[in-house]
């Protein structure tokens, strides 16, 4: 039952965004695990596609904010606006008030801007002149930014990057696909005769599913063998922190629903070990924010599922 | 401020505290008070309820009331509050009333402390190898409970501390016998004087024949002898203990020339002896009693001991514990010397005023074979045997003149009865005799040990004729040949010698099964009395001077260090093997045997493939066996992740039963497939 629903969700948003069934997979296995997702690609490779295609297969109320090196914190949040009428101020909505929030290029904006977002997704809540409004549940923001070496970006501090549950790379598409691409319609026009695969309380049914997969001492021991691996000291890299390691949990058990199993098993780990882990694992001399990438690639050959070591 | 803050001992401690409470009880129950135990179900159950919450600790004034009232609860019922008896009460009650005082930590502690030295008082009074391996079950759980009350809260289950403390008990015990062979035994300076009250079988200072109707015969063992080469035949084993010497006319009393403090040592020139000999080992129960048994004339090197005048062994100290000692007897002796001194011979002729008619009837069959000695001494034997005399164990009570009513009129006794009678008679006309105590007989064991138990015990006469000396004379023989020869039950015809306790030994003497069962039962615990009860300086010494051609102290504890030291490096070895095996789940090690078939094809598991990858790619290889391969990646599955706790586990591999059966099937069936996997390409 639930596997078809994720079916679904993944055959449509694989009917816009073609031949990249893995990062759907792993996109939807990021909300199923109720997580903040961050899309990083260069321009025009379907970051922005994806994203639409997400919120329309989810059927969930979406906002799109375009960030700039401009912004301010209240285009996102909303601005108190004094009424004539009643001579009170009254506080308008900004576009984070929605279900489904997709931040484009999130670090063209200042940090200022920046962290406002980010508050308002750790938080679920926003706090303006004292008052608290919360935001809608569910609460999900697909976030794309374009790679940090490119011109006119802001780099998310490490802070920032660990509210995004994953960080998922597209990369370049099949010379098949991409030809069906050319020979195909407009991927935009297909995205707007999308209609939902489910709606918020299934969304809400497979979370709850989510949770309760079975993760059992053998996984458990593989994932911090893992753990255990990136904060050996010679990888001279920050490790993973114990929130890592829970947002490492939290998105096996999704992605073992995914995959349509109600136990999670170390293939399960370790599919979702780099979009979860590289970002979380950057040094301080790492400017572009990639040298988690090798680490994992580390972690993945280095440490076996089976533990062999007898100490 | 004064903090009332009750610790709280954790749960599985707690239980395991009070069953050993229970437990380290048990043996003493039947030497307590009857209301004892009844304090101790208080006690136990006002804690518990204390635990639940339900009730508080008592106060300070109850529980200085509850002292004082069991101080003079205990005085009533013992007379004393000293002694091992009352001692032992009066630990065991401050002991129970701990338990309502336990607010600290250390409170806890200390009853744990407490057990382990209320189990060590249970040695006063037993050491056999039943309580002491009952003993071992109770170190056990104490040790459990110390190890409980060092475990947090969160352990729940007193199954696992119990496995913990079995560990730690088994690597105690190699280090236990170690020590236990190699300690050097120093026979203690003080002596724990045990009452008398526990001497409640064997001989006497004294008999009174006409006193007893009902001579209750004991199985328990008086002691057990190891020959050394040859044996003696039954008839000839008279194991002397105690000469009965002054009559009062009603009663035997100990010759007070035998005391350790009083005795004369034998004059060895007066007597002489023939080469023949027996060599031999006797190892004694504890009798409270200051003889030792030996078959005469016997040759004992031990310090304390005195072969007295009459033949008999003293001892200074009372054998208040499992002693042993070996002897040579020369079973063939005489006497060479000047005859009795004057003083001696009116000693054992000495006469009461009372019994005329025996004394008349004596006379009268002296003249009657002219006033010759061996003759007068074979014809009382002769009327004893002619007469209607009869052995049993339930003779009639006498209350005046004993000799003349046993000869005349009841005519109905036991060893005592006839010994005394005879005695009597000789002395009558002036020949000196004495009684004497001992065993008579012994029942031989498979192993050929000689075991005497106390229905062996036996009086008899030994007679002095000018030029030989002390002859030994069994006049309870003329009347019941049978006893002597095939030991108490064979000369009693009627069933008295049967005893009346349901659980008697003795009710199933004809059943071969359970004869045979208790004669293993009995040379087990004579093993564990030879060996270990019984193992002391010499018995160290000799052992060890097996494999140690010189026994020294320092030679002994330089081995002890040695073997101590082994000890620990196989135990430390054992554990860093075990935390290392650990590591590796079994069912793990099966996998990795798996992958090592595979390997063994060119078909390796890199490391950090996941076992599902890698069954897909060498499906691939070996198509021919891509089912098999299937099967055994889904049962590792199951077993390792699919939780072996999900209900319907198992169902798809068609294995039914129970969660935990189900578990344990799985299990075999991946070994079995990972064995008979033959891989085809």
């Amino acid at each position: 039952m639930s596997s078809q629903l994720i079916q679904k969700i993944v055959q449509s948003v694989g009917s816009v965004l073609l031949g990249k069934d893995r990062q759907i997979k792993l996109c939807v296995a990021c909300l199923i695990a109720k997580g903040h997702l961050l899309l990083e690609d260069l321009p025009g490779m379907g970051k922005t596609t994806l994203s639409h295609a997400l919120a329309e297969a989810l059927g969930m109320s979406y906002q799109r904010i375009q960030f700039t090196s401009d912004m301010l914190p209240s285009d996102i949040l909303g601005v108190s606006v004094f009424n004539v009428n009643t001579t009170e101020f009254e506080f308008r909505q900004g576009p984070i008030f929605s279900q489904l929030v997709l931040a484009d290029e999130i670090n063209r904006a200042t940090p200022k801007a920046q962290s406002a977002l980010l508050e308002a997704m750790e938080e679920r809540q926003v706090t303006l002149d004292g008052n608290s409004y919360t935001l809608p549940s569910p609460f999900f923001v697909i976030a794309t930014q374009n790679p940090s070496d490119q011109m006119g970006t802001f780099s998310l501090p490490e802070s920032q990057m660990d509210r995004f549950l994953m960080r998922i790379h597209l990369g370049y598409p099949d010379p098949l696909i991409e030809r069906e691409l050319i020979t195909g319609v407009d991927r935009r026009r297909v995205i707007k005769e999308m209609k939902p695969a489910i709606n918020a309380e299934q969304l809400y049914e497979l979370q709850e599913q989510a949770v309760k997969v079975h993760l059992s001492d053998a996984v458990i021991d593989y994932i911090q063998r893992l753990v255990a691996f990136s904060r050996q000291p010679s990888l001279n890299q920050v490790g993973l922190s114990p929130r890592g390691t829970l947002a490492l949990v939290a998105a096996s058990k999704a992605y073992a629903l995914v995959e349509g199993r109600a136990h999670v098993v170390p293939e399960d780990v370790q599919a979702v070990l780099a979009p979860v882990a590289e970002h979380r694992m950057q040094g301080s001399q790492d400017i572009t924010g990639h040298a988690g990438r090798s680490v994992v690639q580390q972690m993945l050959s280095d440490v076996d599922v089976i533990d062999r070591l007898l100490l | 401020m004064k903090i009332n803050a009750v610790y709280p001992i954790p749960r599985a401690s707690l239980l395991l505290l009070l069953v050993t409470v229970g437990l380290a009880i048990a043996p003493h129950i039947l030497r307590l008070p009857l209301w004892l135990p009844v304090v101790a179900a208080a006690c136990v159950g006002w804690r518990v309820q204390v635990y639940r919450e339900r009730w508080v600790f008592p106060s300070r004034i109850v529980r200085f009331s509850m002292v004082l009232v069991s101080m003079v609860a205990i005085f009533l019922y013992y007379g004393t509050v000293l002694g091992p008896d009352a001692g032992v009460a009066l630990l065991i009650l401050a002991y129970l009333f701990k338990l309502l005082e336990m607010y600290k930590e250390r409170d806890a502690f200390l009853i744990v402390i407490l057990s382990y030295f209320i189990i060590a008082t249970n040695y006063l009074f037993s050491t056999s190898l039943l309580s002491s391996l009952y003993t071992m079950i109770v170190v056990l759980f104490v040790t459990a409970s110390l190890v409980g009350l060092n475990q947090t809260m969160r352990e729940v289950k007193p199954r696992r501390t119990l496995l913990i403390a079995a560990k730690l008990f088994m690597q105690a015990i190699p280090i236990m016998i170690v020590l236990f062979v190699f300690v050097p035994r120093v026979s203690p300076k003080w002596a724990l004087n045990i009452d008398n009250s526990h001497a409640k079988t064997g001989l006497s200072d004294s008999v009174s024949p006409g006193d007893i109707s009902n001579l209750s015969k004991s199985p328990a063992l008086a002691f057990t002898v190891e020959f050394f080469g040859d044996k003696p035949s039954q008839k000839d084993l008279y194991w002397r203990g105690v000469t009965y010497v002054d009559f009062d006319g009603r009663t035997w009393r100990r010759d007070s020339l035998d005391e350790y403090s009083t005795a004369k040592k034998i004059i060895k020139s007066e007597l002489v002896v023939q080469p023949d000999e027996f060599k031999y080992r006797v190892i004694m129960e504890p009798n409270y009693r200051h003889w030792l048994f030996a078959l005469p004339y016997s040759i004992l090197n031990e310090r304390n001991v005195k072969q007295t005048q009459s033949l008999v062994l003293t001892r200074k100290e009372p054998i208040a514990s499992l002693v042993s000692y070996d002897v040579v007897s020369h079973p063939h002796y005489a006497y060479q010397g000047a005859g009795l001194s004057a003083e001696a011979r009116a000693r054992n002729t000495q006469l009461p005023s009372t019994d005329i008619r025996a004394k008349r009837k004596a006379k009268e069959m002296f003249e009657a074979v002219n006033g010759d000695y061996h003759a007068y001494a074979d014809s009382v034997l002769r009327w004893f045997n002619r007469d209607n005399f009869v052995y049993t164990l339930k003779p009639p009570l006498l209350r005046v003149n004993v000799i003349d009513g046993f000869l005349f009129s009841t005519q109905q006794g036991f060893c005592a009865h006839y010994a005394g009678a005879y005695v009597f008679m000789m002395r009558a006309v002036g020949i000196p005799a004495r009684m004497v105590g001992g065993y008579q007989g012994g029942e031989y064991h498979e192993a050929g040990h000689l075991m005497v138990k106390q229905y062996h015990a036996h009086a008899w006469t030994e007679v002095w004729f000018q030029g030989r000396g002390w002859v030994r004379v069994d006049p309870t023989a003329a009347v019941a040949p049978e006893r002597v020869l095939s030991g108490p039950d064979g000369a009693v015809t009627d069933d008295s010698f049967s005893s009346d306790s349901p659980l008697s030994p003795l009710l199933f003497r004809n059943s071969a099964f359970i004869r045979n069962l208790r004669a293993k039962m009995e040379y087990v615990d004579f093993l564990w009395s030879r060996w270990v009860v019984g193992y002391n300086n010499s018995t160290q010494t000799e052992f060890l001077s097996r494999w140690m051609n010189d026994v020294t102290p320092q030679k002994i504890v330089m081995v002890m260090f040695a073997f101590l030291g082994g000890v620990m490096l196989v135990l430390a070895a054992y554990i860093l093997l075990e935390r290392g095996r650990r590591k590796l789940d079994p069912v793990d090690r099966v996998y990795l045997r798996f992958g090592e078939k595979l390997a063994s094809k060119g078909s390796e598991r890199y490391s950090g493939e996941g076992v599902w990858s890698y069954c897909d790619r060498v499906s691939l290889v070996f198509p021919g066996s891509a089912e098999d391969i299937r099967d055994i990646t889904q049962l590792y599955d199951d077993i390792r992740y699919g939780g072996m706790a999900m209900e319907n586990i198992g169902n798809s591999q068609g294995v039914g039963g129970t969660l935990s059966k189900r578990q344990k099937k799985l299990k075999i069936l991946f070994k079995q497939k990972v064995r008979r996997l033959r891989l085809k390409p």
